[in-house]
């Protein structure tokens, strides 16, 4: 490089060196892990997120007993309703209602044979374990005492929609409705619940029983039954592979492991 | 699963801060130095993002990338892939760098820059020689925010390039996977990762810029 | 060679100018406003006149004739231009700056170096804009223009922000330069001592027109009309109304004053404009008998200011005519300091005073 007294003048050395340190991340990173979308994909499960704990070990099992691996994509059942609709490469839908797996199917979304109930979520009322006040069925949330119940958005939570049902039903929901507050989802109506921000919670069996509180199941006639669903998305390039793994999660050893998480059998209608 | 998400979360927010700082810096230099009547429009056009919730940014985002979209040019997908991370986290950032950038190439005295012209260096060179570098604080601060919002990108996110560990699972992502989980104790440690990750990346941009500034004389 | 034929339409008026520099110094001169700026701009490319054609060294930089229109574009032009605040680059060294329009890069060094030692700006090669006073940052502004060894250099108002000795020297260094490289220089200014300091050839521009052009002492003795009279700053400038013309002379009436000015082919009736110079207003010694020069043309006025400058006294006159009795006309002479101690006089005291027959120009009709 010419060094003349009067070289050009400086440019902006530490905006280059900046860049320079993110390109060297960036392909620090490039050469670590496998970038691009690869051919021979493992299968992609879009699952609910309330499903976490549940699906990783079915993912886990269904690998060991076949070798074939499974990703999984966990958000709210309604973000990944609009994600298959709008292409995303995904392979079979699992959600945590039945509404949006039908809604696809009749878009042509997702394979209408392939729609089948996997799983019947149960509703439980969460409350810390250090509440003074004993609160088991919903009349109990009468008591004024009671300031503030959560539950999950009823707009878009299937388990919202559930807790609307039930407080309806029991007739108790002119008094409770202004007591309410909604999360976002039934993860956050739960914080609420633990972090003492609220003093009851409606949420599923599943976030229940990995949590350090006192719960009552709501009896199931108080709401319709909330199913869940699943279906194989229709341009899956790898749809019987889709179809072997909804059937893993149908048979007796994916719902005894559906079980151990507060999930109920498909088929079961009766009460507890 | 955290040093997957970690390292593409950097690789994530590094692209997308490059690639804000390029397409802002030319929106910027554009729009400092032209007056048309279009303009206030495209100001608000570039700072949408910053109003809008992130996943209705997302949404959007998933309009547009996804099947049917107007911007599906490629036969294999931009959605649930990394790059549309590296969007997901563009776009949010984009307002940041902008109006920091604006405002700095703005207070760029336009004498120097006819003095360049007169000089003989065509408008490219000196933006180059003069804008930019008397600009440098400003282009700095924007990229150091976008980096930052990119970094902590999570809504749109989420909606345009999925939640696959090892693929488009970013810090943010991992760790609402944990909370989701009930992990809260991995989870606070993954936070607590991310805040030092975030603050040493500031803090490592900070240094550099002061060594630029003590390198080279104060100047008015 | 610069040539300049070019029209251009503005909010307040049209700029309609037309002139040539070809190796000298033109200064434009004009108050604020008239469109000397616009000028420069459109002849660096910064700004497009409407119409017109604009070339340096028979190079065209600008051509439109309504049909068609050629342009070169600002960076190409190759015109030195010396910006009123300097406009050095801030993030730049000197030598930097000066070297910043070389292209070819292999002896920017020496050369900056060379230049600098030319504007007497040793050892400063490595110090930034900041760090420089305002003379030195003018130097280095005008040493950068000069480093791409243009054709014609343009300085905008370039003495505005120096004081007295600074300026002076600039002005010597400009004019030195000048006639080395042989540049054409045009320079914009409303100070009349700058003008006079540098130029060789003077236009006068009022609201877009060219008033007047030519040489400087010229343009400034015999202005050929009010306006530009009154841009030039001539003191003393007068109506009145031809009584007579005659061989001996012409007679003016001037607010019922009488005045006999040099013969010169006028009408009778017509009516005409007049300067008298400071200088030939003279201020009389009450006692002393009157020197053939100063028999005509004498007045009584009331002393109403006095300035001194150095060597050198200002008085202002007022006096009555009959168009203003009450406000009176003021003069202004112009005497040595020891003659207006040897008067005696002071602000309200009553003076005669003569105004030099040859000394009253007459501006064209």
């Amino acid at each position: 490089m010419r060094q003349t007294p009067a070289s050009s003048p400086s440019r902006f050395p530490s905006l280059t060196s900046v860049l320079a340190w993110t390109l060297i991340i960036f392909f620090v990173g490039a050469c670590t892990s496998p970038a691009w979308p690869q051919t021979a994909e493992p299968l992609l499960v879009s699952a609910a997120s309330n499903l976490i704990l549940a699906f990783e070990e079915m993912g886990a099992a269904y690998e060991e007993e076949t070798g074939r691996p499974v990703t999984f994509n966990f958000a709210a059942s309604g973000q990944l309703a609009l994600q298959i609709e709008q292409g995303a490469p995904v392979d079979l839908f699992v959600s945590a209602n039945t509404a949006y797996v039908e809604d696809l199917a009749a878009k042509g979304r997702v394979l209408p044979d392939s729609v089948q109930t996997y799983a019947r979520g149960r509703l439980t009322l969460w409350t810390r374990a250090d509440a003074s006040l004993p609160i088991e069925t919903v009349e109990d949330l009468l008591d004024p005492k009671v300031e503030r119940v959560s539950i999950a958005n009823p707009e878009h939570a299937p388990y919202g929609v559930a807790a609307r049902q039930a407080l309806q039903t029991a007739g108790v929901w002119e008094v409770i409705q202004p007591k309410l507050v909604m999360g976002e989802n039934v993860r956050q109506a739960l914080q609420y619940a633990e972090t003492g921000n609220v003093d009851a919670a409606l949420v599923p069996l599943s976030l229940s029983i990995t949590s350090d509180g006192k719960w009552t199941l709501i009896p199931e006639d108080l709401h319709a039954p909330i199913n869940q669903a699943l279906g194989v998305v229709a341009d899956s390039p790898r749809q019987d592979q889709a179809l072997d793994f909804a059937a893993f999660i149908t048979s007796a050893q994916g719902q005894a492991i559906l079980g151990e998480y507060g999930f109920a059998p498909a088929e079961e209608v009766s009460s507890p | 699963m955290i040093w997957d998400a970690l390292l593409l979360s950097l690789r994530v927010a590094s692209l997308a801060t490059l690639l804000v700082t390029v397409v802002g810096l030319l929106i910027a230099l554009w729009l400092a130095r032209s007056d048309f009547r279009g303009r206030s429009l495209v100001e608000t056009l570039v700072s949408l993002p910053m109003v809008l919730p992130p996943s209705v940014v997302g949404y959007y985002l998933l309009r547009f990338l996804g099947r049917g979209g107007p911007l599906n040019i490629f036969g294999t997908q931009i959605v649930f892939t990394w790059l549309a991370a590296v969007i997901a986290s563009a776009v949010v950032a984009l307002p940041l760098m902008f109006h920091s950038s604006r405002a700095a190439i703005a207070a760029v005295d336009p004498t120097l820059e006819k003095a360049a012209g007169s000089l003989g260096s065509p408008p490219w060179k000196v933006v180059w020689d003069v804008t930019l570098p008397l600009a440098r604080r400003g282009i700095l601060a924007g990229m150091v925010l976008a980096f930052a919002r990119g970094l902590g990108e999570f809504g749109a996110t989420l909606m345009v390039a999925g939640n696959i560990p090892g693929r488009t699972q970013t810090l943010p992502l991992a760790i609402y996977d944990l909370v989701q989980a009930n992990r809260i104790p991995e989870a606070n440690a993954t936070v607590v990762l991310m805040t030092a990750v975030a603050f040493g990346s500031l803090l490592a941009v900070n240094r550099l810029e002061r060594r630029a500034r003590s390198r080279e004389k104060r100047y008015a | 060679m610069l040539e300049v034929d070019i029209e251009k339409q503005l909010e307040d008026f049209t700029l309609r100018v037309t002139f040539q520099v070809d190796r000298e110094v033109l200064v434009l001169f004009g108050p604020s406003g008239a469109g000397k700026s616009m000028t420069f701009s459109c002849i660096t490319g910064l700004a497009r006149p409407d119409r017109g054609m604009i070339r340096l060294d028979g190079r065209v930089l600008f051509e439109d004739d309504g049909r068609n229109r050629q342009e070169v574009p600002l960076h190409k032009r190759h015109i030195g231009y010396v910006f009123q605040n300097y406009a050095l680059f801030p993030h730049m060294t000197v030598a930097q700056n000066l070297s910043y329009g070389i292209r070819d890069r292999r002896d920017a060094g020496g050369r900056a170096k060379a230049m600098l030692a030319r504007l007497h700006l040793d050892g400063l090669a490595d110090r930034y804009p900041h760090q420089l006073s305002g003379g030195q940052q003018q130097r280095v502004a005008l040493g950068r223009a000069l480093m791409i060894e243009p054709a014609l250099l343009l300085l905008d108002e370039p003495f505005a922000a120096l004081d007295g000795a600074v300026r002076e020297s600039l002005q010597a260094d400009i004019a030195d330069l000048q006639r080395e490289m042989a540049l054409s220089v045009v320079y914009i200014t409303h100070n009349l001592m700058d003008a006079f300091a540098l130029g060789d050839r003077l236009a006068v521009i009022q609201a877009g027109q060219l008033q007047q052009v030519g040489p400087i002492q010229e343009v400034f003795q015999h202005p050929n009309s009010r306006t530009v009279a009154e841009i030039t700053g001539v003191r003393n400038l007068l109506e009145g109304v031809v009584s007579s013309s005659s061989a001996e002379g012409l007679v003016i009436d001037w607010g019922g004053h009488t005045i006999l000015a040099p013969p010169a082919p006028r009408a009778r009736g017509e009516p005409v404009t007049f300067y008298v110079r400071p200088e030939d207003v003279k201020l009389l010694y009450p006692e002393r008998p009157l020197a053939p020069a100063v028999q005509h043309n004498r007045f009584t006025g009331r002393v109403s200011n006095v300035m001194a400058a150095g060597t050198w006294v200002t008085v202002r006159l007022g006096m009555a005519t009959s168009s203003s009795p009450d406000a009176k006309v003021t003069l202004e002479s112009h005497l040595p300091m020891r003659a207006y101690r040897a008067l005696g006089l002071e602000v309200g005291a009553t003076v005669d005073f003569s105004l030099r027959r040859d000394g009253i120009t007459l501006l064209p009709s």
